[in-house]
């Protein structure tokens, strides 16, 4: 679509279904629950600020989520640090870098924008056990907390606070084995279901297109690409979800970049030519709350980073295979 | 120490101690030989004695040839000395945070946890790519780079944090 | 703790990467399985290639081991499958008097004489060590003898040994590994030491 289509379409929105007056029989059970959340951010408006936690950071966004009969509309506006902002329409992304007077187009994929961290709920139960915790209040809303316990060592469990009457998303928690709390994002203010206009979703930056600089290369870049190199052992309910090659500092060749996925968890698989600094690293190590493993194999270097335990990254990492010589 | 080998295979040990001598027995031969006699000399008196030379060994050598197996369950057990938490306040970076912190830790209690329990892990450091001081700061930087990198494609959410401003990187 | 659970801490370690646990349940098991099979495949080469090879299989499908039936019963479910295979894959059938389960498999008489299986060599080999075990038993000290037998034949626990011993358990436990080392003691020469051949 035209990368100015972003700005020009007029919005209106529709208020929740089952908010205010209506009736929704609410689900009796976990897994009703996470449907419904998986649900809820295509057919709720919402516009609030929420924290996200990780890593030792925490950074507050403000966000702002329409949605009408041609699909979800969405702005992102970072309240820490540098300024930064994304314009969304369903899979078409424009980031915002007034820093550097840019403006990056790009397309979803696979990623996903809290609160809509849930979807292909069937593929979650083969790895999770959804349970039902307790009721809560988070930012003025009483909500629903779901449990996703893991099933095996290969991953860490999530928490889910659903919001009760449509059951948006308020507050969600990914817990390490030593009942940490790894990552977690949740609302501190959230109004629901007002209708949000044209402007609250433009960039406010939109008037100064014309003087920054345009980087189209995330739309060039050919969406999938296969490398070749195959993970022989993938542990229970991982799938490749993504792999490209990309340019990092420092490095003259490109890097193959997997990305495995159980559709809560994710693991990055980094291929490359050995080169002067990766081979002081070899084994696990743990770095804030990411666990990284390096390792070296037919004369490449391999990095394997994820937000599960070191199990995952260790199967996934020593049981890489090379590509076939091309004929 | 032999006798608690004798006494293991028994299941007449501990089940927590039992824990820690078959990690013994794993690190010493003897230990393991040990292991091994025992059950010999209880399947020579069950007369259930086949026993062909050098089979054990053949089978060892092929279970060291095959990829390790991991199947491991999941285990959920609450960390017992903390530093964290009273690291967390006094370490927050910003008013804001410090606000914010407070009240995701006070909150917990909705969600299950108790505060006293909950370390929220993320604020014992203050700035996330602190390595361990063992890391020269070009590896560091390279760390960090790969960490971004494996954040922009992580289901569990895409943050405003990874879009970073020099072109080069990423694409 | 009964044998399932000492099976089961073996079998969660193992899960966790541990292969020497693995090593260990191989120690237990090699010779009960090597058995089993003997009633499926007579040649005593063949039944040491389908002991090793079901002892893999069953490593590799550790994931799948979730703990719902005890260890040996899985394992001897694998070394029947294995051994049924392999006569497939060599054209025969197995004796039609072998259509069974694991849980008979452990039913099986233990006074089962195999010497129409065995080689010359490893016959005499188990036979020796038959003869060692059971001259040592004989010249073991009363107590020590009737511990272990009470322990190894009649599978009684510590504390039921106690209290037909009339004594306390520290004393059973202390005979019991008393006994097995006396015994072990003459059969080390007969296996070679550790170095020069892992038995």
């Amino acid at each position: 679509m035209s990368q100015r289509g972003l700005v020009v379409l007029l919005l209106v929105l529709v208020p929740a279904s089952g908010f205010a007056a209506e009736q929704v029989s609410r689900p009796q059970d976990a897994l009703g629950w996470l449907n419904l959340m998986a649900e809820a951010p295509s057919k709720v408006a919402f516009s609030g600020t929420y924290v996200h936690q990780y890593g030792g950071r925490m950074e507050s966004s403000r966000v702002t989520h329409a949605v009408d009969g041609t699909g979800e509309y969405e702005k992102l506006v970072s309240l820490d640090g540098p300024a930064r902002e994304i314009v969304r329409k369903n899979d078409d992304i424009v980031c915002y870098l007034p820093d550097a007077k840019l403006m990056k187009y790009d397309r979803k994929r696979a990623r996903k924008f809290f609160p809509a961290l849930l979807s292909n709920v069937p593929d979650l139960l083969e790895n999770y056990s959804p349970k039902l915790g307790p009721m809560d209040r988070v930012a003025g809303f009483d909500c629903q907390w779901v449990y996703l316990e893991a099933k095996d060592g290969f991953r860490f469990d999530h928490r889910f606070c659903a919001e009760l009457a449509a059951g948006l998303l308020l507050r969600s928690m990914m817990i390490s084995d030593k009942m940490e709390v790894l990552e977690q994002f949740g609302f501190t203010q959230l109004s629901m279901g007002s209708l949000i206009t044209r402007e609250q979703i433009k960039s406010d930056y939109a008037d100064q297109q014309s003087a920054w600089q345009a980087d189209n290369s995330a739309l060039r870049d050919s969406p999938r690409m296969d490398s070749g190199w195959l993970v022989k052992s993938l542990p229970s309910g991982f799938k490749k979800a993504w792999e490209m090659k990309r340019m990092m500092s420092g490095k003259s060749q490109p890097v193959v970049h997997q990305v495995y996925s159980d559709g809560l968890a994710s693991v990055s698989v980094f291929i490359e030519s050995p080169q002067a600094s990766t081979a002081a690293i070899a084994g696990p190590v743990r770095q804030g709350n990411y666990n990284f493993f390096f390792r070296s194999f037919q004369n490449h270097a391999i990095t394997v980073i994820g937000e599960v335990p070191q199990a995952s990254l260790q199967m996934i990492g020593n049981s890489l295979s090379e590509p076939m010589p091309q004929k | 120490m032999k006798q608690e080998i004798s006494a293991l295979m028994d299941g007449e040990i501990d089940a927590r101690a039992a824990g820690g001598l078959i990690q013994q027995v794993a690190h010493d031969k003897e230990l393991e030989d040990c292991w091994a006699a025992y059950h010999l000399i209880g399947d020579a008196l069950h007369e259930a004695c086949i026993h062909r030379a050098g089979l054990q060994a053949k089978i060892y050598a092929r279970l060291a040839a095959e990829p390790t197996v991991l199947a491991p369950k999941p285990r959920r057990t609450w960390a017992t000395t903390r530093r964290g938490r009273r690291m967390s306040l006094a370490a927050a970076a910003s008013v804001v945070a410090v606000s914010i912190a407070v009240w995701m830790v006070d909150r917990d209690h909705g969600s299950g946890f108790n505060t006293a329990q909950i370390t929220p892990a993320q604020f014992s450091s203050p700035d996330p790519s602190l390595l361990q001081p063992a890391f020269a700061p070009a590896v560091a930087a390279e760390m960090n780079e790969y960490l971004q990198a494996h954040q922009e494609y992580s289901p569990s959410g895409y943050q405003l944090t990874t879009l970073r401003t020099n072109g080069a990187a990423g694409r | 703790m009964s044998d399932r659970e000492i099976d089961q801490q073996l079998v969660e370690r193992a899960q966790r990467g541990d292969k020497k646990a693995f090593e260990m349940l191989v120690a237990k098991y090699q010779r009960k399985l090597s058995r089993l099979l003997s009633r499926l495949i007579r040649d005593p080469a063949e039944i040491e290639d389908v002991t090793q090879e079901a002892f893999i299989k069953a490593y590799r499908a550790l994931p799948a081991f979730r703990g719902d039936s005890a260890f040996y019963t899985w394992l001897y479910r694998i070394g029947i499958n294995t051994a049924k295979n392999y006569l497939v894959a060599m054209g025969r059938r197995a004796p039609t008097s072998t259509e069974y389960d694991s849980e008979e498999a452990e039913s099986f008489d233990d006074a089962y004489q195999l010497r129409d299986i065995n080689t010359p060599e490893s016959e005499l080999l188990t036979k020796q060590i038959a003869q060692t075990v059971n001259e040592s038993m004989a010249l073991l000290p009363e107590e020590l003898r009737t511990a272990i037998t009470l322990r190894e034949i009649e599978g009684l626990s510590y504390e039921e040994i106690a209290e037909i011993m009339n004594c306390p358990i520290g004393t059973v436990r202390s005979r019991i590994f008393r006994a097995r080392e006396a015994i072990a003691e003459k059969l080390r020469p007969l296996l070679g030491t550790a170095k020069d051949r892992r038995w």
